[in-house]
């Protein structure tokens, strides 16, 4: 099924990453909004849509849930399965940032051979 | 009568696109969206001031407040709901309800696959019927067949008109404000 494609195939869209990276301290709907745009200087903004589905998502994939209510607004947090499943993307990010590095050496190489 | 204005509504499906732009310039005229119904939108007049709607389609089952207070937290006010269809409108320049390409997709496919589904019945209902009457001789039967026969179709073809509006809207595909 397309539902939850994403969290099938175990690769994050960047929106669900940043959204993950943000309840790594347990937040809120509207405080996961603006941690987002704040981690990621205004360059990823979340709309709300967006973010409930997301939101619903991760909660059906058993990454994040629900923390018991004690003021009218929701708390989420990573779940053990959630903690797991971001550790492994992060890595898996930072092992491509590293080859993308490396690509870029070259890149830079090439453009001073060429002045 | 003065204070109230009224669009018909031609079922989102069709016309999403026409509704919001329709909404979008009477705001500017001081009409704002109070109500919506199978058949029309009902606008109230106010003070005019320049607004953006969007429209979500959730089905809200349990959470509705945790939906409506992260839209209004984003700058979305909820205007109206009727059934999964969600109205909400914003200042210009607020973030888009949606930005990111698969969840809007998404709100599409939601809505795509129960007219499919009563598409795909109705037919295949149809289509019975139509076999079963060759070989059914009593009178009784064979119209009772028909009637079945009938609402079938009655069926059938809105939901194919909304399954052809919904291929049309996805081939045109998602766009960043």
């Amino acid at each position: 099924m397309a539902r939850g494609k994403a969290l099938d195939e175990e690769i994050l869209t960047d929106s669900t990453y940043y959204i993950l990276l943000t309840l790594a301290k347990p937040n809120h709907g509207y405080g996961i909004m603006q941690s987002v745009q704040q981690l990621s200087d205004g360059d990823m903004i979340i709309g709300p849509a967006s973010l409930y589905t997301i939101l619903k998502k991760l909660q059906t994939a058993d990454l994040i849930k629900l923390l018991d209510d004690e003021d009218r607004r929701k708390t989420y947090a990573l779940t053990e399965k959630g903690k797991a499943f971001l550790k492994k993307d992060i890595n898996r990010r930072m092992a491509m940032v590293e080859y993308g590095k490396e690509a870029l050496k070259f890149l830079e190489e090439d453009d001073n051979n060429g002045k | 009568m003065e204070n109230n204005k009224y669009l018909l509504n031609m079922g989102l499906a069709f016309d999403e696109d026409r509704v919001i732009k329709r909404l979008n310039d009477l705001s500017k005229d001081g009409w704002f969206l109070s109500e919506m119904t199978l058949f029309r939108y009902k606008l109230i007049k106010g003070e005019s001031k320049e607004l953006i709607y969007a429209m979500d389609y959730k089905d809200l089952k349990e959470n509705e407040d945790e939906y409506f207070q992260i839209f209004e937290n984003s700058g979305w006010t909820h205007m109206c709901s009727h059934g999964p269809f969600h109205f909400f409108s914003a200042l210009p320049g607020t973030v888009a309800i949606y930005t990111d390409k698969e969840n809007y997709q998404e709100k599409y496919k939601s809505t795509k696959g129960v007219y499919l589904k009563s598409l795909i019945i109705s037919l295949t209902i149809l289509i019975l019927t139509s076999l079963l009457e060759i070989f059914v001789d009593n009178n009784i039967i064979s119209k009772i067949l028909f009637c079945i026969g009938i609402i079938s179709v009655a069926i059938a073809m809105p939901s194919l008109m909304v399954t052809i509006a919904y291929l049309i809207k996805d081939k045109k595909g998602f766009k960043v404000e």
